[in-house]
C-alpha cells in the first residue's frame, strides 16, 4: 500500500513537471528575442544608454499592444572583439529572433558572423558594406559621404575655401572626408587619429599653421567636446562643424564663446511627443542623445511588430520591413534597399542656439 | 604662424600629467618591486570624487581637489591593506599581485561606471573658462600652468622627503631590500602603506588635472597609466626622478613627432620609445643596471 502511495505522489509529480514545461516552452516559443549589441561603456556609452532608453520604451510599448518582446542587451563598447562574443551569446545562447547593432566596429564584426544565419538585422551604423552580405540585414542612421557633402556645399556658400578636418580613424571618418573632398577637391588638410584621444592641441595647431579657414570634426561626444576646449585654448576663431548629436544644450551653452559660425548636421529633430514618451521611461541622465533613442525605439517596434505578424518567419519579417512606413516623430522616411532614408539637418549656430541653415 | 612655442607648451602640458602619474607609481614599484596596474584607477577615481563633489554637490574647488586626493589615497590604500598585503603575507609572486592589482582596476573602472554612466564629462564647473598665458606664440592655461607647476612642486618635495627625513631613508631601506629593512627594525608595513597614501593621492591629483584640462570618463585610468607607466620605464623603473624626466621625454617625443606625422601614430611613437628603451637601455635613464 505504502508503496503505491509513492509511486502514485511520483506520478502526480511527474505529470505537474511535464505541464509546467511543455507551458513554459510554449511561452518561450511565442516570446520575441530580440538582441541588442551596442557600446555601454567607453567613448559612446552616451549612445548606447540612451539607446536603451529608447528600447526599453518600445519593448513597453509592444508588450501593451499584446505582444511578448523581449529585449536583450550586450556591450560591445567600440570593441569588435567584444561586439562578436556578444552577438554569438545572444544567438547561441538566449536564441534571439532578430538582431539590432549599433556603431560600426560593432557591426562589421557582428555582421560577418551572422551572415549564414536565419536572422534579420538591423545596423545602426555608418557603413553600407555589411548589406551585402545577407538579405536579412538593413541599414540605418545617416548617410555620411552625403551628409558631409551637403555640409561643405554649405561652407562653400560661406566663402570658405579651405578646410581642416580631424578625422577619426573609422569608417564614417573616411565617407566623410569624400564628401568633403568631393566639393573643396584638394583644398582640405587632413589630421587624423585613433578613437580615444582627447589632447588634440598639436593636430589642431598645424592645422591652423597650414591655414585653414574651417575645422570640420565629425566625431562622437568626447573628442567633439575636446577639440572644441582645445580650440577655446589655442585662441581659434575659425568655425567649428561638427556632429548635431554631440551638441546637446549642455555643451552648446559651455562651449558658446567658441560656437562663432560654427555648423553641425545630423538626423532630424525628435517630436515632442515620442521625446515626452521617451522622457517617462528614461532615468537619471541617460537620456543624453535624443536620436539614439528615437533610433532604437523605432527599429526594435518594427522588428517586433514585423516578427509578430509573421510568427517570426524570416523572409515575412524582410518583407514587412521593407515596406515599413514613414514615421514622423524620428523623420525616418522608410527604407529604400534596405537603407533608411532620413533627411539630414544641417543647423548653424545663431543667437545662441543652433537653428536650420537659411541657404 | 610659428607653431614651435606651441609645440614646446603642448609637451609640458602632456609631460606633466605623465609625471604625477609615473612618480608616483615608481615611488610605490619602488617599495613594493611590482606593477600595481590598480594605481591607473585611482586617477579615475580623483577624477570622479572631484565631479561628484564640484559639479554635484557644488563644493568650492579646493574642497572638490582636495576630497579627491583624499578619496584616491583612501582607496589606494584600501588596496594595500586589504588586497596587496594579504598577498605579501602569503609569498605571493609579483605575477599574482598584478594580476590582483589588475582585478581591482577592472573592478573599481566598473563600479564607477555604473555609478556615474560612462558618458564623457569635463570639470569645467570647477574651473570656469580659464584664462590665459601667452607664452611667444604658444598658449598655456591657468590650470595647465598649475599642472606643470604641480608636477615640478611634487618632484621637489618627494626629492626632499626621500633625501632628507627619516621617512624617506626607511622608504629607500625598504626599496633596496625589504627583509633587511624588516631585520634593523623598520616596520615594513607600515611604510609601504604611507608610500601607497602618498602615491595614490598624487594619482588622485593627476586624474583631477586631467579631469580639468580635458574632461573625465571611466576609462581614464587606463591611458594616463600607459602612459605613465612608459614614462616610468623610460625614466628608470623604481626611480621618481627619473620617472619625472621619462614623462616629459615622452610628451616631448609624442607632440614633435606628430608635428611630423600624422596625429595617429602617438601613441605608436610612445610606444616605439618604450621598446627602444628596453632593447638598447633597459634600466631606463636614471636606472641602475643590474649586476
Amino acid at each position: 500500500m505504502k508503496t503505491k502511495v509513492i509511486f502514485g505522489l511520483l506520478a502526480i509529480v511527474a505529470v505537474a513537471l511535464l505541464i509546467g514545461t511543455s507551458d513554459k516552452e510554449a511561452d518561450s516559443e511565442s516570446e520575441i528575442k530580440i538582441g541588442v549589441v551596442t557600446p555601454l561603456t567607453g567613448g559612446a556609452a552616451y549612445w548606447g544608454e540612451s539607446s536603451l532608453v529608447g528600447i526599453r520604451l518600445a519593448e513597453q510599448e509592444l508588450q501593451e499592444k499584446g505582444i511578448p518582446v523581449r529585449v536583450i542587451v550586450e556591450d560591445g563598447e567600440l570593441d569588435p572583439k567584444l561586439a562578436l562574443s556578444g552577438a554569438q551569446k545572444l544567438v547561441n545562447i538566449d536564441g534571439i529572433d532578430a538582431m539590432y547593432t549599433e556603431f560600426n566596429p560593432a557591426v562589421i564584426a557582428v555582421s560577418s558572423f551572422l551572415q549564414d544565419k536565419d536572422l534579420i538585422q538591423i545596423c545602426n551604423a555608418t557603413p553600407v558594406s555589411p548589406l551585402a552580405l545577407s538579405e536579412n540585414f538593413f541599414k540605418t542612421y545617416l548617410d555620411y559621404e552625403e551628409s558631409c557633402e551637403q555640409v561643405a556645399n554649405v561652407l562653400q556658400g560661406r566663402g570658405h575655401t579651405k578646410v581642416g578636418v580631424l578625422k577619426m580613424n573609422l569608417e564614417h571618418g573616411d565617407l566623410c572626408l569624400k564628401g568633403i573632398r568631393n566639393v573643396f577637391g584638394d583644398n582640405v588638410v587632413v589630421e587624423n587619429y585613433n578613437t580615444g584621444i582627447v589632447d588634440f592641441r598639436t593636430p589642431l595647431a598645424k592645422l591652423e599653421a597650414s591655414g585653414v579657414q574651417v575645422i570640420f570634426h565629425a566625431a562622437f561626444q568626447a573628442e567633439t567636446l575636446a577639440s572644441l576646449r582645445n580650440m577655446r585654448e589655442l585662441g581659434m576663431s575659425q568655425p567649428f562643424v561638427g556632429l548635431a548629436e554631440t551638441m546637446t544644450p549642455g555643451v552648446a551653452e559651455e562651449f558658446e564663446d567658441v560656437l562663432e559660425g560654427a555648423v553641425v548636421f545630423g538626423l532630424p529633430t525628435v517630436s515632442p511627443d515620442l521625446l515626452a514618451r521617451l522622457n517617462t521611461v528614461a532615468v537619471d541622465e541617460k537620456l543624453v542623445d535624443q536620436n539614439a533613442a528615437a533610433l532604437a525605439y523605432l527599429h526594435i517596434t518594427q522588428l517586433g511588430e514585423a516578427l509578430s505578424e509573421c510568427k517570426k518567419e524570416t523572409a515575412c519579417v524582410r518583407e514587412k520591413l521593407k515596406q515599413s512606413p514613414a514615421n514622423a516623430g524620428v523623420g525616418f522616411q522608410g527604407f529604400t534597399d534596405r537603407i533608411a532614408g532620413f533627411d539630414t539637418l544641417i543647423q548653424e549656430w545663431k543667437d545662441g542656439q543652433f537653428v536650420p541653415v537659411s541657404e | 604662424m610659428d607653431i614651435v612655442p606651441q609645440l614646446i607648451v603642448n609637451s609640458l602640458i602632456a609631460g606633466s600629467l605623465y609625471a604625477l602619474v609615473a612618480m608616483s607609481f615608481n615611488l610605490i614599484f619602488g617599495a613594493t618591486k611590482f606593477f600595481n596596474l590598480s594605481h591607473g584607477v585611482l586617477a579615475a577615481v580623483g577624477g570622479y570624487t572631484a565631479f561628484f563633489l564640484g559639479t554635484t554637490l557644488g563644493a568650492p574647488v579646493s574642497v572638490a581637489v582636495a576630497g579627491a586626493v583624499i578619496a584616491a589615497a583612501a582607496i589606494g590604500y584600501g588596496f594595500e591593506f586589504f588586497i596587496f598585503r594579504p598577498l605579501r603575507k602569503r609569498k605571493a609572486s609579483n605575477l599574482v599581485l598584478l594580476v590582483a592589482s589588475l582585478g581591482a582596476f577592472t573592478a573599481v573602472e566598473a563600479i564607477i561606471a555604473i555609478l556615474f554612466t560612462s558618458q564623457f564629462r569635463t570639470l569645467s564647473s570647477l574651473t570656469g573658462t580659464p584664462g590665459v598665458v601667452h607664452l611667444g606664440t604658444g598658449v598655456m592655461t591657468y590650470v595647465q600652468v598649475v599642472i606643470l607647476a604641480s608636477a615640478v612642486a611634487i618632484l621637489i618635495l618627494l626629492w626632499l622627503v626621500l633625501t632628507r627625513t627619516s621617512f624617506g631613508k626607511a622608504v629607500r631601506a625598504v626599496s633596496d631590500d625589504e627583509e633587511v629593512a624588516k631585520i634593523v627594525g623598520i616596520n615594513t608595513n607600515k611604510i609601504i602603506g604611507i608610500v601607497f597614501i602618498v602615491g595614490s593621492a598624487i594619482a588622485g591629483l593627476a586624474g583631477v588635472f586631467a579631469g580639468m584640462d580635458t574632461g573625465i570618463e571611466p576609462r581614464m585610468g587606463f591611458v594616463l597609466l600607459l602612459k605613465g607607466v612608459i614614462a616610468a620605464i623610460v625614466g628608470g623603473i623604481g626611480s621618481v626622478y627619473g620617472g619625472f624626466l621619462g614623462a616629459f621625454l615622452l610628451g616631448f617625443a609624442e607632440n614633435f613627432g606628430i608635428w611630423y606625422i600624422s596625429g595617429e601614430w602617438k601613441d605608436a611613437i610612445a610606444f616605439a620609445i618604450l621598446i627602444i628603451f628596453l632593447l638598447v637601455r633597459p634600466q631606463g635613464i636614471l636606472g641602475k643596471k643590474k649586476t
